[in-house]
């Protein structure tokens, strides 16, 4: 295949025949549903034949929407596709009064296609480019939704269903999304592009983290305690005699060891100092071991699944009592990140260029009286460090003394 | 919006391509007399004031020295624009208004 070919994208019948396996068999097939709407098939065909893709980057604008919006080209130029991303409601609930009317929105702006996938732009609805502007005047009246979350802004909070289906939600995480969502502080980076790379901020009800938080966002509120898990004796004991639970497995799967049990008095022990919420004694024996009485919000920063070092977990930063007292750090460390961090460098870059001290400094300064992390007071290797050729050599002779020592000679 | 894009057009004596979503795809060949043009045949922006040429000139540079854009907050601040004075000078705003006029190539990615 030579670049020619590419950009002609000569669209033939066998191409299409190639799908045809694709369509066969007893479970669903995109290709069967593809064809119900009217997305250019031909050119996925074109892809998938010629081991290539179909379309590359394009740019489409809507007079006064700053981001959501996307667009991709064939290569040819024929083609263009435009889709939306929209907001949804804390938690992903969606009733189906409203999946009727994105329903209707994406039959008559669109080519009648819905994608429901990833944490971040929740629907995306691919649009007729002619019909861009009437299209963004019915999300916004008629679906009460907005156009959003693509670009460098904060993009699409997500939180875990929380207080609304699950028994262990230690905080609201639907309130605290909505707070932080409708809040016009933040409010203001929703829509307009003023950060060096994307932000993200999601909502964990407890430490088994269901919205993936600790992982994958870059300011993480997971719901925990403080000391030990709540035992109510009795009940454990019922369990243990009905043999539900087994008290030797209990103390086994706890990773720190913090829990014992004693055979003559019938008790289970929790050091609460050792305890690392492991949730796993919460999740054989749940009515018998609840969560801690004084509940308390973690807040960690900087976690992320692509960047410029690659993926990574969050830093701790402090444990508060209410997700309120969070907004003056967020907007601290905001602006630290905007004006610091260079463009495409998520948070966590910054951190590992800079250190944490940059962070533990605006939390020293915005959150006075709650418990924090301190930043390790060890020497600091980062990956953003450049060496001098002169430095290079000295590590490398450093390295081979290394090797000379364990093994005895050159290796 | 006066011409129609994609293409090839000269001007002041300079050949530039233009691409699809507008954006400059030679952009060893922009000058300020490309800029003007563009703005004019492309955002239809009829005249450039001293505050236009303020933003594009340093858009450039930046773009000449780094290779991307500047984030807005740092364009913001090496300018003493609004956000919505960008808006009121560039209607498409800054990276599609903006860099575009300044002969920055499309940006990539989810924008």
């Amino acid at each position: 295949m030579t670049i020619s070919d590419i950009r002609e994208q000569k669209i033939s019948e066998d191409d299409m025949k190639a799908l045809e396996k694709l369509e066969k068999g007893p479970w669903p097939s995109h290709v069967t549903e593809l064809k119900k709407t009217r997305y250019p098939i031909e050119y996925y065909a074109w892809g998938v034949m010629h081991k290539y893709s179909p379309w590359y980057s394009g740019s489409f604008r809507v007079r006064y929407v700053f981001s959501g919006i996307l667009a991709r080209r064939s290569r040819d130029g024929k083609v263009s596709e435009v889709h939306f991303r929209t907001y949804s409601p804390a938690g992903r609930f969606l009733s189906t009064a409203y999946l009727k009317k994105i329903a209707y929105v994406a039959e008559q702006y669109g080519i009648g296609l819905l994608e429901f996938a990833g944490n971040t732009g929740a629907i995306v609805i691919n649009i007729q480019p002619d019909k861009a502007d009437q299209a963004i005047d019915i999300i916004r009246n008629v679906m009460g939704s907005d156009v959003g979350g693509s670009g460098d802004t904060f993009r699409e909070f997500y939180a875990c269903p929380g207080p609304a289906l699950c028994e262990f939600a230690l905080y609201d995480t639907l309130a605290a999304m909505d707070f932080f969502r409708s809040h016009p502080e933040i409010y203001k980076f929703l829509n307009t592009q003023l950060f060096p790379y994307k932000l993200k901020m999601k909502f964990s009800g407890c430490p088994f983290d269901c919205a993936g938080a600790n992982a994958r966002s870059d300011f993480t509120f997971i719901g925990t305690w403080v000391g030990a898990p709540e035992v109510d004796q009795e009940k454990l004991r019922e369990m243990i005699k009905s043999g539900k639970v087994d008290p030797k497995e209990l103390a086994k799967r706890c990773p720190s060891g913090a829990i014992s049990w004693d055979d003559d008095k019938q008790q289970l022990k929790i050091d609460g100092d050792r305890c690392l919420k492991a949730m796993n004694c919460i999740k054989m024996a749940f009515p018998a071991i609840k969560p801690g009485k004084n509940r308390k919000i973690a807040m960690l920063v900087g976690s992320h699944a692509q960047a410029h070092y690659g993926p990574r977990l969050s830093w701790g930063v402090a444990l508060l009592d209410d997700y309120k007292e969070a907004l003056p750090f967020i907007l601290k460390v905001i602006d630290i990140y905007s004006n610091n961090a260079p463009r495409r460098h998520r948070l966590a870059d910054l951190i590992l260029r800079r250190g944490f001290r940059l962070i533990s400094d605006a939390a020293k300064e915005t959150l006075p009286d709650k418990p924090k992390a301190a930043p390790s007071s060890h020497l600091r290797f980062t990956t953003g460090v450049v060496l001098s050729d002169d430095e290079r050599v000295t590590y490398a002779e450093w390295a081979k003394s290394l090797v000379k020592d364990y093994y005895g000679g050159e290796q | 919006m006066v011409v129609n894009y994609p293409g090839e057009f000269e001007v002041n004596g300079k050949k530039i391509v233009i691409d699809e979503d507008g954006f400059l795809q030679n952009p060893e060949a922009w000058d300020e007399k490309v800029a003007e043009w563009m703005a004019i045949n492309i955002e239809g922006i009829t005249q450039l004031t001293e505050r236009h040429w303020k933003l594009i000139r340093y858009l450039r540079k930046y773009w000449e020295t780094y290779g991307v854009c500047p984030p807005v907050k740092i364009l913001l601040k090496e300018t003493g624009e609004t956000l919505e004075s960008i808006y009121e000078l560039f209607p498409d705003g800054p990276a599609h208004g903006a860099c575009k006029v300044a002969g920055a190539p499309k940006p990539t990615g989810c924008v």
